[in-house]
């Protein structure tokens, strides 16, 4: 695969697309906390707020593609240059660059935290961060085509667990969702800033769209990708609620998981650490999205030809990052400002962009 | 410090040094040498007779043509690969008592004339130079020369021993046909054209290995194969430089994507049906002189894991026994290291009843999970190395020893626990499934380090491995087309035939896998009679 720093193949379909858009938005936070932080503002209107939060990352979809189609065929590490200016270009690449590094570094820190709390208590956390990033590296190596074969596989082995959440079925209270809307207006609000944390990783498409072979179904897909996303936040949202109800789920740290485990089967004891089997998968596939953009990213903006290694370089800093926060609770502190971060570079700069280069009139055609 | 500023520029990507396909020109069938077939027989023999000296089976024999009225003549050929009784009644009786109809001696006698009027063969070319001659001679032809006459003729009159067509003994197969290659090339071409009767059915043949000169034969269909991928396969063929070429195996090294990944990138078979199907649905097969193996290519897991009788019986059977082998795939790669890792970490995972009678078998054992796995997997690895070497009556025998006695004495000896024996046995079960043998091979290896993995970090570890292979298939390619295609990527059309086998009519077009270019496999009737 030869990645020019202008001409780009167009390698990727639009499946590839949906399952990698799906595969991100779905992520490792999938099982995590996010459901606690909306639930402990929205209560038991938690689903509504997913709701919500997903008619925002659709408009922010809707920026990303527009501020893309009028640069088609660069990526925003490229055009960036172009509409700011050089230093400003090189400025607002680096701090994508670092951005995506640092949802990198976020993402294996959260798995090997999920692996540590309910797989192997004694192992030491930077064996296990290290495994992962050895996992990364060996993704991101191999290109964007790998990691979306990747991404599907996963995405097959994954499809049953929507289907697991209605297992429980017998259990669920009614009482513990009803009166709809009784957090009211500002309850189900507050609720949208995390619901939008479990969205990230809409803005990967910023760095997606110029691989694209079909640039004209780009919104379609990425729409549709993120529908399905938030039905399933939203399925799994009002099935936690059901079960636990709001006051019960704030004390958990890992919602999904807990309640996979009220599953009973006849012949595993505990569902939920095989659905974590399963999920080390999907944060995988996640993290190798991620990465292989990081470090394509890298290599546009210090125009490396061979990117092979790139992935190998920026992998101590990534773990380093990861490795960076003493323990869980001084992870959660930090994780309150990753919300703004994506909030920033996911709807902010696009708009800005999107903005100034309507303003200047400056598109494709424009271009040295 | 040169070597690392070497190692430097090459990991930070700055190196444009690129690896340079060696192009090699194709070898063609025979060597075109410098030198002439002279006038004087005597000198040709000089010659023929230096090239072959120390070989002690080769044949001169010289004789007078036409009751020695006519110019001296000769044939020359290697015991035992010529029929030599064609050699007697159709060559040298005819060319000893050569006369024409009156009588007389023809004026001029020479290849021409020869090869019209005097020899009963089917098969005979006219060579100009000697090279051309000792090719023809090592092929295992006959070359008659002829004073005063500057062509040679070779005559193909194959006597060497052949086997049989038998029945494969590697894929056998309940229903379907019984008939497998051979080691003679001749009669694998045929058994592929008796079952393609079709002028686009093309075989082009080279001839490959410097010393071995094997006859290499590369069969597709002109219209359905991509034409890239053809280009791809015959530039990959030029670039074998080896001397000995044994097997398809030595050609597979040369030509495949990733010599160092575990899993086969080409279908090895021995079955003619399979081949066909295979070439009809727009792949190649390469076949070689000497060997019952053809190579097809490209191909895809799912490929891999198609048996031909999956087609010969019902679709609905057909789809349980493919979702069987899969299963299978998974329970032999790594039913060993789930059990280690629930063993070793996960008890919780295990039923509360279920666990309390693995305990209670692993109460008296020595050993940690892991090393018990290790030895019995080890042991089982033992026997069927052993039993494929054996002859035949004795390898049943170490089979029934090795699987039944050893089992159970180690149970009682309490150095394993039963259910290992149990896992043990379920995995040897299961890898058995695979219709291709050199398929069974990467599940075979890869066992042992999901095992270790399993034993580090549970299975948090057999994640890390499934990780890995699954990261490692994806990278695979077999002659450009993604080894795990259709599931990655996705091919809706492609699902039809891959976990699932629809019935043949509802397959109406061949697979978006290897991208034909004849995309129709239907004609127009479809089967309508379902619908009446």
């Amino acid at each position: 695969m030869t990645e020019g720093t202008t001409k780009k193949e167009n390698i990727l379909s639009n499946v590839d697309l949906f399952v990698m858009l799906a595969r991100v938005g779905l992520g490792a936070v999938s099982t995590g906390g996010v459901y606690v932080q909306v639930a402990q503002k929205a209560g038991r209107d938690g689903w509504i707020s997913f709701i919500l939060a997903l008619g925002i990352i659709f408009f922010a979809i809707f920026i990303i593609v527009n501020l893309n189609k009028r640069f088609c065929g660069y990526t925003i590490i490229e055009y960036g240059e172009f509409i700011l200016g050089k230093w400003g270009g090189k400025v607002l690449g680096s701090l994508l660059v670092l951005y995506f590094l640092l949802q990198t570094a976020a993402i294996v820190r959260f798995t090997s935290e999920m692996v540590i709390t309910w797989m192997l208590n004694n192992t030491p956390h930077y064996m296990i961060m290290a495994l992962i990033v050895f996992l990364a590296v060996y993704i991101a190596r191999n290109g964007l085509l790998v990691v979306s074969r990747f991404c599907i596989l996963v995405s097959m082995l994954v499809l049953a667990l929507p289907i697991l959440t209605f297992f429980p079925i017998k259990d669920w209270k009614l009482h513990n969702i009803l009166p709809v809307g009784d957090s009211g207006f500002t309850g189900i609000t507050s609720g949208v800033f995390w619901a939008l944390f479990a969205y990230v990783g809409y803005e990967i498409l910023l760095m997606l769209y110029p691989y694209v072979q079909d640039k004209r179904k780009v919104l379609r897909t990425s729409l549709l990708a993120f529908l399905y996303v938030g039905v399933l936040y939203t399925l799994f949202m009002a099935a936690i609620i059901l079960l636990f109800g709001p006051s019960e789920l704030i004390f958990f740290l890992y919602p999904v998981l807990n309640y996979l485990k009220a599953i009973d089967v006849p012949f595993v004891e505990r569902v939920d650490t095989f659905i974590l089997f399963i999920t080390l998968f999907s944060a995988v596939a996640n993290i190798g999205v991620v990465y292989t953009l990081t470090c394509l990213g890298v290599g546009q903006l210090f125009g490396i030809k061979r990117r092979k290694n790139i992935a190998i370089w920026l992998s101590p800093l990534v773990f380093a990052v990861a490795a960076f926060p003493k323990n869980s609770a001084v992870l959660n502190e930090l994780y309150k400002f990753f919300p703004i971060l994506n909030l920033t570079f996911g709807i902010f700069i696009p708009f800005i962009l999107l903005v100034i280069s309507v303003i200047l009139k400056r598109s494709k055609e424009e271009m040295p | 410090m040169l070597l690392l500023l070497k190692v430097l520029r090459r990991m930070l990507g700055l190196s444009s040094k690129d690896k340079k396909l060696r192009q090699k020109p194709h070898f063609s069938w025979c060597t075109k040498g410098e030198s002439t077939l002279s006038h004087s027989l005597r000198d040709n023999m000089a010659f023929l007779q230096k090239s072959f000296q120390g070989c002690s089976d080769i044949v001169f024999r010289e004789f007078g043509i036409g009751n020695g009225r006519g110019p001296k003549g000769a044939v020359i050929f290697f015991e035992g690969l010529v029929d030599k009784k064609i050699i007697n009644d159709n060559v040298l009786k005819p060319l000893m008592y050569l006369t024409s109809l009156d009588g007389k001696m023809p004026d001029r006698v020479d290849a021409a004339l020869i090869r019209q009027l005097n020899i009963s063969v089917a098969e005979v070319r006219e060579v100009k130079y000697r090279d051309e001659v000792i090719d023809a001679v090592l092929d295992g032809k006959a070359a008659v020369l002829i004073d005063r006459s500057t062509m040679a003729l070779v005559l193909s009159i194959p006597g060497w021993e052949r086997r049989k067509v038998e029945e494969p003994t590697s894929e056998k197969v309940i229903r379907g046909p019984r008939e497998g290659f051979t080691e003679t090339l001749s009669v694998n071409v045929a058994l592929i054209r008796r079952r393609i009767k079709d002028t686009r059915l093309k075989i082009k043949t080279l001839s490959l290995g410097t010393r071995s000169k094997t006859r290499v034969a590369l069969f597709y269909m002109e219209d359905v194969i991509k034409k890239e991928i053809l280009e791809e396969i015959e530039k990959r063929l030029s670039t074998v430089d080896f001397d000995m070429v044994e097997e398809v195996g030595t050609i597979e090294e040369f030509i495949e994507d990733n010599p160092y990944s575990p899993f086969p990138q080409v279908m090895i078979t021995e079955r003619p049906d399979k081949v066909v199907s295979n070439i009809a649905e727009g792949r190649a097969c390469i076949m070689i002189d000497c060997s019952p193996f053809a190579m097809v290519m490209p191909i895809t897991l799912a490929s891999l894991y198609q048996s031909p009788e999956d087609y010969y019986e019902r679709p609905l059977y057909g789809t349980a026994v493919r979702i069987l082998r899969f299963a299978a795939f998974f329970i032999a790669t790594s039913l060993p290291a789930l059990y280690v890792a629930m063993v070793s970490f996960h008890h919780e995972l295990i039923p509360s009843r279920l666990v309390l009678t693995l305990a209670r078998g692993r109460v008296e054992v020595p050993f940690p999970a892991f090393l018990e796995a290790l030895l019995m997997e080890l042991t089982i690895e033992f026997i069927r190395e052993a039993s494929t070497r054996l002859p035949g009556v004795l390898s049943q025998t170490v089979g029934v020893v090795g699987g039944l006695v050893l089992g159970t004495a180690a149970v009682q000896a309490n150095l394993v626990s039963p259910a290992m024996v149990i896992v043990v046995s379920l995995t040897a079960i299961t890898t058995f499934t695979v219709p291709i043998y050199s398929l069974s091979y990467p599940i075979r290896i890869i066992r042992f380090p999901l095992m270790f993995l399993a034993a580090s970090f549970g299975l948090f570890g057999l994640a890390f491995g499934w990780n890995i292979i699954l990261i490692h298939l994806c990278t695979l390619e077999s002659f450009g087309i993604p080894y795990l295609s259709p599931y990655a990527p996705l091919k809706i059309r492609d699902m039809k035939d891959a976990i699932l086998r629809f019935p043949l009519w509802a397959m109406k077009k061949r697979p978006k896998v290897p991208h034909a270019q004849d995309e129709t496999r239907l004609g127009n009737l479809k089967g309508d009679h379902k619908r009446d």
